[in-house]
């Protein structure tokens, strides 16, 4: 698609924002998270802000949006200074939000959900039909297509996305913003919603969307701003740029690439030189948390010397299936076979000492008790072995010690000060600490969920390295992340996921966008 | 037979009012074991009030406002202050077991009595009339919606511009007034007599029957039922003469462990709303 | 302060007087740390305390929040008798050490009850731990009153124990309970910070999430810790019947004696460290001995303390959330949470 070709490019000062912000400025702590940041909005245009993960986009996003209050500067709307306490004042002005986390309530209806805080009502009581009538006009005029009275729990990711649009434009939003709209979209579904944006933009609408990719920057946005560390440092009309120059003002060096993945790539291996699976599934069917079928018949195996990417759309059932192997969630049918050896009835502790390593998605629940000591924390997992439990059941708080200091220093951990909780240190520096433990037991099988999730540069680049120092150890690695570009980047071959089932596994050389977007959506069999 | 439904219903009727309001408190996501406090309470304030004034309806107000009150009490120590909503139950509990006692330890003769009692039907007729509005309410009204809301999700309520913290507040009242209603039932239907202690974990059976319920004021009061069926068989053995054979305190066990037993055979997990028990305002 | 101000409040309007409050206090200030004799009636309030209190301490150290203890208190104290007066012609110190063994085994037994209704049925520990509560006072009651009553002997207690625990000083009410209890507790502290099994305790208890994933069952601790803490409790009910000069038989109304519900007091106010159970147990132990000082002295109804400690369970938690997630600061002592995240914020469904 071209950029921008319905909507003509006009240069900035010719057109009066309608939302500017001025010297927006926020501290955390002694965090300078935005540094005197400047934005204008047009109406009628698409508008990117691009940077890093840490640059600044969701805050600056949040300030607009009256979820975070700056320390200094201001929100201008129609020129006129405004103070945004909370959400409830931005929407009064028109301003809507879409978060990367959705803000829908499951058990209730596609209705109920966007009508909440203006319900329809018919005398006291609340107009269920007149409710479900207005919204589905919405969506017709709005090209959102939803059913209005649908159980937004049953809804895929894409429609609750769409839910949560719809949710603005019934509060009259004349400026739409969107944070990481497609991290957890299939290309397909990213292009219904691109064409969706165009239609707002067209009809005189202002959308903000938050992205780290160019490729959607280039072809879907007007005007674009990069951040850099909490500074804009560049802001102009798509026309005017090029991707060379957003990732050089977006990593701050001059021609460097934008992207995490593309740094330091391996070669990818084929898998043939060790044919043989370390761990296999076969036909596992998964209940989910509302026992629901998550897994349906699912066989997978993954090599010694690999790294196996798991793609697929959010909820395809991939953290279903991961906590069936790891033994967090019991498996209804099927069997976990690691070495030729059944581990479908062990218990957690059994798997990991057969040696399965996990990398939990969820950092901060999963990964790390945070008000335990790094030391304490280096060791969960492992607080019986003789390394660090003496035969009458003390802990060795020395060893713990030592072993701390040394798995800091070799996985670079910083911020490792005596008596501090993990909850103290940053999430790049927790998700070392969790590599640092799970790989001190040389696991022969290490699962990684989203390793990358919510890191900066600078870790992502130290976990991709982490894994793939795994894999060329000879380790069976399995990677899940719903970050497309990064299970391209990473995999020797991808296995992906589509309503519980693995709909294909594709080899590094056949992995593309395309075919693997296809498998997502379920626009092609295997 | 007759007897039997008669002393189950008159059993029901504290249990069914309180099992409401603790359905209102759970579903807008604060968990309210601060439900006995609340009976407590208002049995206590109603045979007061009605023995000082020999006015039984004053004393049914005086019941309701009792807990109202403690329903607010509860209302801050969660939301302004942020206590775990366990915490402030239990505080609030041992509390009022110590006021009710020490205020009771006040009057003459460390007894209290009212004359006039309320009419029991009236008072049934009453908590069916309050499970009834209750469900009506949740299901059929914006406040039902926005309370839901709340207990489900309170971030996705506050972005639509709901007072999630007003609703709370609003929610825990009500339920403290409906358990306060319980306790006037308890109090001064039949004898018009208030002693140490006297809901007897009569709050908690409620709150097991919000569970056992779904937190829906028709399975909560039907579940209440069941418990109040328990009782009036136990009541009815007891005074059929059985209590030679079998001990009294024995038989009162009977609605403890049928309670018990009813939270061993379910899981609810997925049915609760989800934002039971959140501790953000 | 705040309680006690409040208290003072209460007080006041209820017995409509300015200087009832001060004179309430007075006595019970008198009556809990006046003199030698009050200290001692103090100590001996405070002994069970440390027991009940370090009950509670260690379930919570796992998650879990024990009201039940004044249950098992009972069922312990009533087992230690029932031991005590069946086997009478055994020797002393052995008949002792079966009695408190069997307090032990009861109490526990008492505690596996909601713990396996939580981990087996998710059923929250404290609506059924409070349900068997009642059980446990019915129960206890009609034993002691029915068929385990003397036989000839006084209405509604059981025969004496054949074995009890000595004095330390002829003078004073004081036994060997108190050495039990302060040992216990000692114990406690020890355990959960430098063994394996307090380690998995306190990681079950502030991140049950990362403790499952890593291979550590959430439902065994949970289960041996309530275990441990039935037991600490059971043991409680113990010294308290085996000591106390008024007991050393059985009475029926052991339950309500609210050595349970002021453990769990103390538990909370102790906060993060075992330790400070022994300053927190001293209070609650000043508290209920003051009190019946007070009601002696000026009429005070010593329930007013049971308002007391309401508003102080209340007023250290609201201190203690206050520091909680949101605004906490930087630099946190590791392991200083005292309310589990599990208790903060219970898990749907169980509530």
């Amino acid at each position: 698609m071209p950029p921008a070709d319905s909507t003509p490019v006009t240069p900035s000062s010719l057109l009066a924002p309608a939302v500017s912000l001025q010297g927006i400025t926020m501290v955390f702590g002694d965090v300078l998270a935005l540094d005197r940041v400047d934005l204008d909005l047009i109406p009628g245009t698409r508008h990117a802000v691009v940077g890093e993960n840490g640059a600044g986009k969701s805050t600056l996003m949040k300030v607009l949006f009256g979820l975070l209050s700056p320390t200094a500067g201001q929100v201008r709307i129609d020129g006129a200074p405004r103070r945004l306490h909370s959400p409830a004042d931005a929407i009064a002005l028109g301003i809507g939000m879409v978060q990367q986390h959705f803000d829908l309530i499951g058990p209730l209806t596609v209705a109920e959900n966007i009508t909440l805080g203006s319900e329809v009502v018919s005398g006291p009581f609340l107009d269920r039909a007149a409710a479900e009538a207005a919204v589905g006009r919405l969506a017709d005029d709005s090209g959102l297509a939803i059913n209005p009275a649908a159980r937004v729990e049953t809804l895929s990711v894409a429609s609750q996305q769409r839910v949560e649009i719809l949710k603005a434009l019934y509060r009259k939003a004349r400026l739409v913003i969107l944070d990481e709209p497609t991290a957890v979209l299939a290309p397909s579904e990213a292009r219904d919603l691109w064409e969706a944006t165009e239609r707002l933009a067209s009809e005189g609408r202002t959308v903000v969307f938050i992205t780290h990719k160019l490729e959607d920057v280039m072809a879907h946005a007007d005007f674009v701003t990069v951040l850099r560390r909490g500074n804009r440092v560049l802001s102009k009309p798509v026309a005017e740029t090029d991707p060379g120059e957003l990732a050089a003002a977006m990593v701050g060096v001059p021609g460097a690439s934008a992207s995490v993945h593309a740094t330091d790539a391996a070669p990818p291996r084929t898998g043939a030189e060790r044919p043989v699976p370390v761990l296999a599934l076969r036909n596992l069917t998964v209940r989910g948390q509302r026992g629901e079928v998550a897994v349906r018949n699912a066989s997978l195996e993954v090599r010694g010397g690999e790294i196996l990417g798991l793609a697929g759309v959010d909820g395809s059932g991939q953290t279903e299936m991961i906590e069936a192997i790891i033994g967090l969630r019991p498996s209804e049918t099927g069997s976990v076979m690691l070495r030729e050896e059944e581990i479908t009835h062990f218990s957690v502790a059994r798997r990991r000492k057969a040696g399965i390593g996990y990398v939990p998605e969820d950092r901060l629940h999963r990964a790390l008790v945070l008000s335990f000591s790094l030391e304490e924390n280096a060791i969960l997992g492992r607080q019986r072995d003789p390394e660090f439990a003496s035969g009458s059941g003390f802990l060795r708080l020395g060893a713990m010690r030592a072993f701390l200091q040394e798995r800091a220093s070799t996985f670079d951990v910083r911020g490792t000060g005596v008596g501090k909780s993990a909850r103290a240190l940053s999430g790049g520096n927790q998700q070392k600490l969790v590599l640092a433990r799970e790989l001190s037991r040389r696991p022969a099988v290490l699962i990684a969920s989203q390793p990358t999730r919510g890191l900066d540069f600078g870790a992502s680049a130290f976990v991709h390295r982490a894994l793939r120092a795994e894999r060329d150890r000879g380790v069976a690695v399995l990677v899940q992340s719903l970050d497309l570009a990064e299970v391209l980047s990473l995999s020797d071959r991808v296995a992906v996921m589509l309503g519980g089932a693995i709909v294909g596994v594709v080899s590094h050389a056949e992995a593309t966008e395309e075919s693997i977007g296809e498998l997502m959506t379920g626009a092609r069999g295997a | 037979m007759n007897e039997l439904l008669a002393a189950a219903i008159r059993q029901w009727v504290p249990l069914a009012f309180a099992a409401t309001g603790g359905v209102v408190s759970e579903r807008s996501g604060v968990v309210n074991i601060a439900l006995e406090g609340m009976m407590l309470a208002g049995a206590f304030a109603s045979v007061s009030a009605a023995s000082a004034t020999g006015n039984t309806l004053l004393g049914l107000l005086a019941g309701l406002l009792a807990g109202a009150l403690v329903g607010l009490l509860h209302a801050v120590i969660t939301q302004a202050l942020r206590v775990p909503h366990i915490l402030s139950g239990v505080g609030i509990n041992l509390g009022m077991l110590g006021l009710t006692t020490y205020a009771l330890r006040l009057y003459e003769g460390g007894g209290l009595e009212s004359a006039a009692t309320l009419s029991y039907p009236v008072m049934a007729a009453a908590a069916a009339l309050a499970v009834g509005l209750t469900t009506l309410v949740l299901a059929r009204t914006p406040l039902g919606l926005r309370l839901r809301a709340c207990g489900e999700n309170p971030g996705a309520a506050r972005t639509a511009g709901v007072s999630v913290t007003r609703v709370r507040y609003g929610a825990v009242v009500a339920s403290g007034a409906l358990a306060g209603l319980g306790g006037v039932a308890l109090a001064l239907t039949t004898l018009g007599v208030f002693t140490e202690n006297m809901t007897a974990g009569r709050g908690y059976v409620a709150l097991a029957a919000v569970i056992f319920g779904r937190w829906n004021p028709l399975g909560a009061a039907a579940t209440a039922f069941f418990f109040a069926l328990g009782d009036a068989v136990q009541i009815a053995l007891q005074t059929a003469g059985l209590g030679g054979r079998i001990p009294p305190d024995f038989l009162s066990l009977l609605p403890y462990v049928l309670t018990l037993i009813a939270l061993g055979t379910i899981r609810s997990r997925n049915i609760a709303p989800a934002a039971l028990g959140d501790p953000s305002v | 302060m705040v309680a006690l101000l409040l208290g003072a409040v209460i007080i006041a309007l209820a017995q409509k007087s300015v200087t009832a409050p001060a004179e309430a206090y007075s006595s019970l200030f008198r009556g809990a740390f006046g003199d030698p004799s009050a200290w001692s009636n103090t100590l001996a309030r405070a002994m069970p305390l440390l027991l009940t209190g370090a009950a509670v301490f260690v379930a919570l150290a796992a998650g879990l929040f024990n009201i039940g203890a004044e249950g098992q208190l009972s069922v312990g104290g009533l087992a230690a008798a029932v031991v005590g007066i069946t086997f009478k012609s055994l020797p002393a110190p052995l008949l002792l050490g079966l009695s408190l063994l069997a307090a032990m085994a009861a109490g526990a037994a008492w505690g596996y009850l909601p713990a396996y209704l939580k981990v087996k049925r998710g059923a929250h520990e404290v609506i059924t731990a409070i349900l068997l509560n009642y059980v446990a006072q019915n129960t206890t009651r009609y034993l002691a009153t029915g068929p385990l009553r003397e036989p000839g002997g006084a209405a509604g207690q059981t025969a004496e124990v054949g074995a009890t625990l000595s004095r330390l000083s002829p003078n004073y009410d004081l036994h060997w309970g108190l050495v039990i209890a302060a040992v216990a507790v000692a114990l406690t502290a020890v355990a959960l910070r430098r063994t394996v099994w307090g380690y998995e305790t306190r990681a079950v208890g502030q991140g049950p999430g990362a403790a499952e994933a890593a291979g550590i069952s959430v439902a065994r601790v949970q289960i041996n810790a309530m275990l441990i803490s039935g037991a600490l409790a059971g043991l409680a009910g113990a010294v308290v019947i085996l000591g106390e000069v008024p007991f050393r038989r059985f009475p029926s109304d052991f339950y309500g004696s609210g050595y349970g519900f002021d453990g769990l007091a103390a538990a909370l106010l102790a906060g993060g460290s075992a330790w400070a159970l022994f300053p927190a147990a001293l209070l609650f132990g000043g508290l209920a001995s003051g009190a019946e000082q007070m009601t002696f002295d000026v009429g005070t109804p010593k329930q007013i303390v049971s308002v007391v400690q309401a508003i102080l369970i209340i007023a250290v938690a609201a201190r203690l959330v206050v520091r909680r997630p949101g605004n906490r600061p930087v630099s946190h002592t590791p392991g200083s949470e005292v309310i589990p995240p599990s208790v903060a914020a219970p898990e749907p469904g169980s509530l």
